[in-house]
């Protein structure tokens, strides 16, 4: 048990460590922990808008830590998320966020996943419904007498 | 027959899963910089020193007045230095002006605003006013995604058109390759006689 959380924790710090070591560190400092909290969500929804394939949260490109500081400071100055979002997609375009808005060109991307589970669970329930009918007309054969059968039967009857 | 059938189905799929994967292998990964939200609006406001002149400013309002192209560069970028003998020759031509936006020229970049002087002063300087942007103030604003980059704008300071990349002036860029098309210098100075053409305003979409 020792041995095995032993390895556990050391796979655990081998798994991890480069992340925590190849995140960008910028000293900021909040005033409260919800600004914080918020800084950290904005930054792991906002696109990089350099390296493309990573979130700004994610990147060590110079224009990535400009922008962290935009965000940082929007906070300060008592911006929504809403408005945050809004000053990086008025500049760069729905492709700064990792998560799109709901719009008219967007709603399919949304609405599709909620209109598919409902269409999966039918075609499930229809065709458990098939299987279990099948298993049950097999077992009546099989359980049913073959006419030689039902004749010796009827004579030991007589 | 039946069993055929629907062997046959995932098999489709899976042939077709295969065919949009190798599709998807051949697209360009890097999102196209064309569809920018900045192209068709008037210039953001921003006011920066002129890097050359002290005391002096570069301002949004310098932008008014004639067709002109804005160009965004540093010296710790390589293919700025590339295309800076093209923007001398382009300002030679003397057919259209050109401001610059020196942008993020700091030691935290690897590039310094003596070094931005020492540039002009060495290669020649084909810009009509230079800003100091070393803080990425107006280049936020902008919307500036890195250098080179280059803005075209019509008489009244709208953003017609944004080139990503250094300018070529080729005498025939590759047709296949459509950034050395976009960027070539010779096809933006018809763009600019056919908007001087039109009172000095960017060209409908598509011309």
């Amino acid at each position: 048990m020792v041995s095995a959380i032993r390895t556990f924790s050391i796979l655990f710090v081998m798994v991890f460590s480069p992340l925590s070591l190849g995140a960008p560190i910028d000293s900021l400092s909040f005033e409260t922990q919800s600004e914080e909290d918020r800084f950290k969500r904005l930054i792991e929804e906002i696109r990089c808008v350099k390296c493309q394939n990573t979130s700004i949260a994610g990147s060590n490109a110079d224009l990535a830590r400009d922008h962290r500081i935009k965000v940082y400071e929007m906070i300060g100055q008592g911006k929504t998320d809403t408005e945050i979002r809004e000053w990086f997609v008025v500049r760069y375009g729905d492709f700064v966020l990792y998560r799109p808005k709901v719009d008219s060109r967007t709603w399919l991307l949304w609405g599709l996943p909620l209109l598919l589970v409902p269409i999966g669970a039918v075609l499930l329930v229809l065709q458990i419904r098939r299987q279990r009918a099948a298993a049950i007309d097999e077992v009546e054969e099989e359980s049913a007498l073959s006419d030689e059968e039902q004749k010796k039967l009827d004579e030991a009857l007589k | 027959m039946a069993s055929r059938s629907r062997a046959l189905l995932p098999i489709t799929v899976i042939v077709l899963l295969f065919v949009l994967l190798y599709m998807g292998l051949y697209l360009n990964p890097r999102h196209e910089s064309d569809d920018s939200p900045m192209i068709g609006r008037m210039a953001p406001e921003f006011g920066l020193q002129e890097l050359l002149v002290p005391g002096e400013s570069f301002s949004r309002a310098d932008l008014n007045g004639q067709v002109s192209l804005l160009n965004v560069w540093a010296t710790w970028c390589p293919s700025c230095r590339a295309e800076h003998d093209v923007l001398m020759r382009l300002a030679a031509t003397g057919e259209v002006k050109i401001f610059s936006i020196n942008w993020k020229d700091r030691e935290e970049s690897g590039g310094s605003r003596t070094a931005a002087i020492r540039w002009l002063e060495r290669l020649g300087n084909p810009y009509d006013k230079t800003g100091d942007d070393g803080d990425n103030i107006a280049g936020l604003e902008w919307a500036v995604t890195g250098a080179p980059e280059t803005f075209l704008l019509d008489v009244e300071g709208r953003i017609c058109e944004r080139i990503t990349g250094p300018l070529n002036d080729l005498k025939s860029p590759n047709p296949d390759n459509s950034q050395e098309v976009k960027n070539n210098v010779g096809n933006i100075l018809k763009t600019i006689r056919k908007m001087r053409a039109a009172d000095g305003k960017c060209l409908p979409k598509g011309e």
